[in-house]
């Protein structure tokens, strides 16, 4: 069996801060690996791209392999409320060089900016249009894709983000249908969420790796896929 | 395509991908992807067109702009 992995920094291993210290064993793309010694994987896993730039590069790289599994992990980057666009935060670091922008950063993010600016990097139509793509190239394989997720007290550093959320879930379920994997209340269950209410803690990771491990198990199964 | 590459029609496949045919490179990529934009009233993202490396990608990214 053949698994491509896209994800954003959320699959990634991350060691600070240390109470949500996440070892690289103990992310759920390792831990599905682990559970499918034979199978072959390969996964993409970036911090602050969008949906778009993540599977453009999966494409531009592997075009002619098809994978059987495909989980797609991706899209808060997309719809997320911004203070200012990528282009502008560009200008302001270049401008204030790098020391003074650590210094200006709280304000580059500060909620109340961001509530006042609201600013998103993917329209609803673009991020429609990504997926339809991912859909239509690969066709023949089985996508398992992730809802967009956060803590609820996620608002308090991003507000609007949760009707963000919704609005660019309801166009994953349009597409995907019974295919969208539900983990926002397993994460809230599980207590997986990290301090920044949007990276998981390795709960979080144990805890979807067990749902897309039986997932991928009842896929085999139906598939009849080696 | 095969008016851009300089090749007969035979040779754009389903499968075809710059590695399969060497007029694919450089400058005619880049005039393919503005043929591309121009026919179909469409324009790609720049992050995307680096991808758009083989038949069927082309095809699927253009139907994705047009559903």
């Amino acid at each position: 069996m053949k698994f491509l992995i896209l994800t954003d920094s959320v699959g990634n291993p991350r060691s600070f801060p240390l109470e949500d210290a996440t070892e690289l064993e103990e992310t759920y793309p390792y831990i599905l690996r682990k559970e499918f010694p034979d199978s072959t994987f390969w996964q993409l896993s970036f911090g602050n791209l969008t949906t778009e730039q993540l599977v453009s590069q999966a494409i531009s790289y592997l075009n002619h392999w098809e994978p059987d599994i495909i989980i797609i992990h991706s899209g808060i980057n997309d719809c997320r409320p911004e203070a200012f666009s990528e282009f502008q935060k560009t200008v302001i670091q270049r401008f204030s060089g790098q020391r003074v922008f650590g210094r200006i950063k709280k304000y580059v993010y500060h909620p109340s900016l961001i509530k006042r600016r609201q600013l998103y990097r993917v329209t609803e139509n673009k991020f429609r249009k990504t997926l339809n793509k991912v859909k239509l190239i690969y066709s023949s394989a089985t996508v398992f894709y992730f809802e967009i997720c956060a803590n609820q007290a996620y608002e308090s550093a991003r507000p609007g983000v949760g009707k963000r959320i919704n609005t660019y879930n309801k166009i994953i379920s349009n597409i995907y249908g019974e295919s969208q994997v539900k983990i926002n209340e397993l994460l809230i269950q599980n207590d997986g969420f990290g301090s920044d209410n949007l990276h998981w803690n390795r709960r979080g990771h144990f805890a979807v790796a067990k749902m897309l491990i039986d997932k991928c198990k009842m896929q085999l199964n139906k598939s009849n896929i080696k | 395509m095969a008016d851009i590459f300089e090749v007969d029609i035979e040779s754009i496949t389903e499968s075809v991908t710059p590695r399969a045919l060497s007029q694919w490179k450089g400058k005619k990529h880049r005039l393919l992807i503005e043929a591309l934009q121009k026919k179909f009233n469409i324009r790609f993202d720049e992050e995307e067109i680096e991808s758009l490396v083989s038949y069927k990608v082309i095809v699927s990214t253009i139907r994705s702009y047009l559903i």
